[in-house]
């Protein structure tokens, strides 16, 4: 075609050339056709080359051949499975992935190869099932992910632990996430050398870089780093100072961490019944440790500073008083949300167990069911670190209440037991049947939940009745389709369960 | 369905007609796809019964309508050859259609005077305008193959080439209609399709060839007919007399198409093609027994070079066809990483292009080993339909 190309380009009024011969056998035809009728001739000439050429097409070399995938180890699960899983990856029924997944793995069982690039893609998406995923995907889906770069996270070479020549080396000429991870690593094998590592180059490095390292040292922290800690306390970097001292808060022996409790005792005191706080008697430079705070600083500034440092059980000790007493005293005070979730903060940093429940039945009866409060973090890790049981008694007052229902379903999406389920079914369809209940953007976001959360013996109970107000309200049709859907999801995973039984 | 009403579903197996009582609109409807993969993956589920009153009622009438456009059909034939008046008027199209095609001949010969270098800046009008004029010169086919230049231009490094070749082919066939009488009777048929001329369905089962196969339904292709609708190619296979035909089906304003095919299932039916001389273009006459999961080897070819042998024989027979099923028996897909590219590599190390987009999910089912894999050839790039693996037939 390049030969025709050139006059066909410029065109044949400027260029006025003879058409080119193409070394072919298409010369016999194309010396054939009128020379007075150039652009004719050209199309046809061309025409004709453009089919010889179809004709002729002759195929390239393939490239370099590609490894071939090791045998599946694993079973691959049943067509219906599959297919069950499938309409699970879809947004609509997604919720049911994670116990899907679960399944499959304890019955080891994997993907069947047409669904993998479905599967890779979803989990490539939602890196909180990637490690669920893994288990699933066979040896096809670690093969695969080898020539898809966003498909790392499959491909993780087994590999023994490195050697500490490696790791130096990574430590002394990896990138920043490498050194890092060198870090974090020994923090778990070796956290003295760890330290001992970061301590040496501390100067050097950048604030950022600084800030970054010193986080790997919450991991089996130790009175031993408080060498490294007193000099972060003196970096030329606040926000370097300030996690200093929030790291300082695992160390309640250390010198400085019992300056701030003599601080702290000096805010609250309790006598005859009643807990006052007031501005410190005992400062003792604690400045020096807590960036944030000054002289200048507010009543309101140190108690919530010295709650959230001070490990919980101090309270116990020095105060004389159980968690809930402390809480109820706090709770006299105009700050005390404020108050109580530095205390949460504080018992989730120190692990205080026996606070988690005083801290969440107070917090739930005074705060979310009083305001519609929209971060659950420190709600869902203490709920989480609570036996399925009392978990699920803190919450009934939000599941009994029909404007609140929804914020239990975010603080403990499932599974949920027998009990509970059932409970929560039966307060649903009362909810159901009220005509004022019209929230629907909260049943919306929250019927898949409750699908995928309750317990399996329960499937048979949520399908009803679910008697609706005799209105053909709009709205009265708009919850009905809700809860089929809701109703459409169990109904995904009674199949799938008992397939895969 | 839990909590809602009961449906009444209804399926025919040689056609894949459905029915169903439901209010949905789309079609067919999930009940009806239900219960087709329900016969289709557990035949043994079912077991045979008098069909109740309201299927047979249903069977009847689709038999009662099938009857009455075979009847229409036959006196649309008896009365077109007698008539006059039909005659007159298939000598004015003639007569416009000639007009058209000497009007078509003076803008190409244009278009290589200017020099396809200005066709560039042109606006995407320049060539709806051109193709209006060849629907108005009722040559319909012409009409089409203009719209599909509008999406040459700045397309790829080498749209020149491709533009001219096209405009080439064009031009060969404008020239092909005027010398009609030089090409033999075959030939004249699908030059005069190409054209425009359309062969309506009765001519097809009056003058079409009839075969009767045991035929595969390998894949479909569905394309955008510039704003006015789209169109699918459902390639079929024919395992006793080994050739290929298509079902071109069109569907306009958003509705959907009115017949499903099942991809990777056989059956056994009768086909009538477009008279030509390469007739590949089919419609079914009578299918006659219940479809089957297609589970054995793929009737292919082992290499590339004997496709595409076959693709120079089959253009001698037809020069302006621009589609080909490719079946080819142990092949592997291939990824260029380097290039971001796929091929398709046969035994013997020779490759073809697959489409530019991405074809992870035949990687992720071959695993690296050789398959049997069907798709279309466009002279380019193969597109994929399906590659059989452990004796399923995996539609891609």
């Amino acid at each position: 075609m390049e030969a025709f190309l050139k006059n066909a380009v410029v065109g044949t009024d400027r260029l006025a050339s003879p058409l080119p011969a193409t070394e072919t056998e298409l010369d016999t035809l194309t010396v054939q056709l009128p020379t007075e009728q150039k652009e004719r001739s050209l199309l046809l000439a061309a025409g004709a080359y453009a089919i010889y050429s179809q004709a002729g097409f002759a195929p390239p070399k393939a490239p370099k051949i590609m490894p071939q995938a090791a045998p599946e180890t694993l079973r691959v699960c049943s067509a219906t499975i599959a297919h069950r899983f499938e309409e699970m990856l879809d947004t609509s029924a997604n919720t049911l992935l994670p116990e899907a997944l679960h399944c499959l793995q304890a019955a080891q069982l994997r993907l069947p190869h047409a669904l993998l690039l479905q599967s890779i893609s979803y989990a490539s998406k939602h890196q909180e099932l990637q490690s669920a995923f893994l288990a699933v995907l066979g040896e096809r889906g670690d093969w695969l992910s080898q020539f898809n770069p966003e498909w790392s996270w499959i491909h993780r070479p087994k590999q023994e632990d490195p050697t500490r020549a490696e790791l130096e080396a990574l430590w002394e000429e990896g990138n920043l996430e490498q050194r890092e991870n060198v870090l974090s690593y020994l923090r778990i094998k070796d956290p003295d050398t760890a330290r001992d590592w970061l301590q040496s180059v501390w100067k050097q490095e950048k604030a950022e870089v600084r800030e970054r390292f010193l986080d790997t040292l919450v991991v089996n922290i130790s009175n031993a780093d408080q060498v490294l800690l007193e000099q972060a306390l003196k970096d030329r970097s606040q926000r370097i100072r300030e996690k200093a001292t929030q790291l300082f808060a695992y160390l309640p022996e250390t010198p400085q961490m019992q300056r701030i409790m003599a601080c702290a005792d000096s805010i609250f005191v309790y006598k005859q019944n009643e807990l006052t706080i007031t501005l410190p008697t005992v400062l003792d430079s604690i400045d020096e440790f807590v960036p944030a705070l000054s002289e200048k600083s507010s009543l309101e500034q140190w108690s919530q500073y010295m709650l959230m440092l001070v490990p919980p059980p101090h309270w116990e000790e020095h105060l004389a008083l159980t968690p809930g007493q402390f809480i109820e005293q706090l709770a006299t005070y105009e700050l005390r949300q404020e108050l109580i979730e530095s205390l949460m903060f504080s018992a989730l940093t120190h692990q205080s167990i026996n606070w988690y429940e005083p801290l969440l039945r107070w917090s739930i009866e005074h705060i979310l069911l009083k305001t519609r409060q929209g971060s659950f973090d420190h709600y869902q890790n203490l709920l989480a670190a609570l036996p399925e049981e009392q978990a699920e008694a803190l919450l009934l007052p939000l599941v009994e209440h029909p404007n609140h229902w929804t914020q239990a379903v975010q603080l403990l999406p499932g599974p949920w037991s027998k009990k509970y389920s059932q409970h929560f079914i039966k307060t649903l369809q009362k909810y159901y049947a009220q005509e004022s209940n019209t929230s629907y953007t909260a049943w919306t976001d929250n019927l898949p939940i409750v699908a995928s959360a309750i317990h399996p013996s329960c499937f048979e109970l949520a399908q009803g009745p679910w008697e609706h107000p005799e209105k053909d309200a709009w709205y009265i049709q708009h919850r009905k389709q809700q809860v089929q859907n809701m109703l459409a999801l169990i109904e995904m995973r009674t199949q799938f369960l008992k397939e895969i039984k | 369905m839990p909590g809602s009403a009961l449906y009444q579903v209804r399926v025919d197996l040689t056609s894949f007609s459905t029915q169903c009582s439901c209010p949905s609109r789309k079609l067919p409807c999930k009940h009806s796809l239900g219960l087709l993969f329900l016969a289709a993956g557990s035949p043994g589920e079912f077991i045979e019964g008098e069909p109740p009153e309201w299927v047979n009622t249903w069977l009847k009438k689709r038999a009662a309508t099938q009857k009455r456009q075979e009847t229409l059909a036959s006196k649309d034939e008896q009365s077109t050859t007698s008539n006059k008046k039909a005659s007159q008027s298939k000598d004015k199209r003639q007569a416009k259609v000639q007009r058209g095609i000497e009007q078509l001949d003076l803008w190409l010969n244009d278009l290589m005077r200017n020099g396809l270098g200005s066709v560039e800046s042109l606006p995407t009008t320049f060539w709806e305008q051109q193709a209006a004029q060849m629907v108005d010169a009722q040559a319909s086919g012409l009409a089409a193959r203009i719209r599909a230049l509008e999406d040459i231009p700045n397309a790829s490094k080498t749209w020149t080439a491709k533009l001219l070749a096209q405009l080439g082919k064009l031009a060969l066939l404008t020239e092909a209609y005027q010398q009609l009488e030089r090409a033999n009777p075959d030939l004249q048929e699908e030059i005069r399709q190409l054209i425009g001329w359309t062969v309506k369905e009765p001519e097809v089962i009056e003058r079409g060839t009839h075969i009767t196969d045991d035929w595969l339904f390998l894949g479909q292709r569905q394309e955008s007919l510039h704003q006015r609708g789209r169109s699918q190619r459902t390639w079929l296979w024919g395992t006793r007399t080994r050739r290929s035909s298509y079902i071109l089906q069109f569907a306009f304003a958003g509705a959907s198409y009115t017949e499903h095919y099942p991809l990777g299932f056989h059956q056994e039916a009768e086909i009538a093609c477009w008279p030509g001389a390469f007739a590949q273009r089919a419609l079914f006459i009578h299918r006659q027994s219940s479809v089957q999961p297609m589970q054995t080897t793929l009737p292919g070819v082992d290499s590339i070079n004997a496709f595409l042998a076959d693709v120079a024989s089959q253009l001698t027979q037809q020069p302006w066809q621009e589609r080909f099923l490719c079946i080819l028996n142990q092949a592997s897909p291939i990824y260029d990483e380097e290039k971001r590219s796929w091929y398709l590599g046969d035994q013997q190390g020779n490759a073809l292009p697959l489409t530019p987009t991405d074809h992870w999910k035949m990687l992720a089912i071959s695993g690296g080993y050789p398959v049997d894999f069907a798709g279309e050839w466009d002279g380019e790039t193969l597109f994929p339909f399906g590659i059989m693996v452990d004796q399923h037939y995996h539609v891609l």
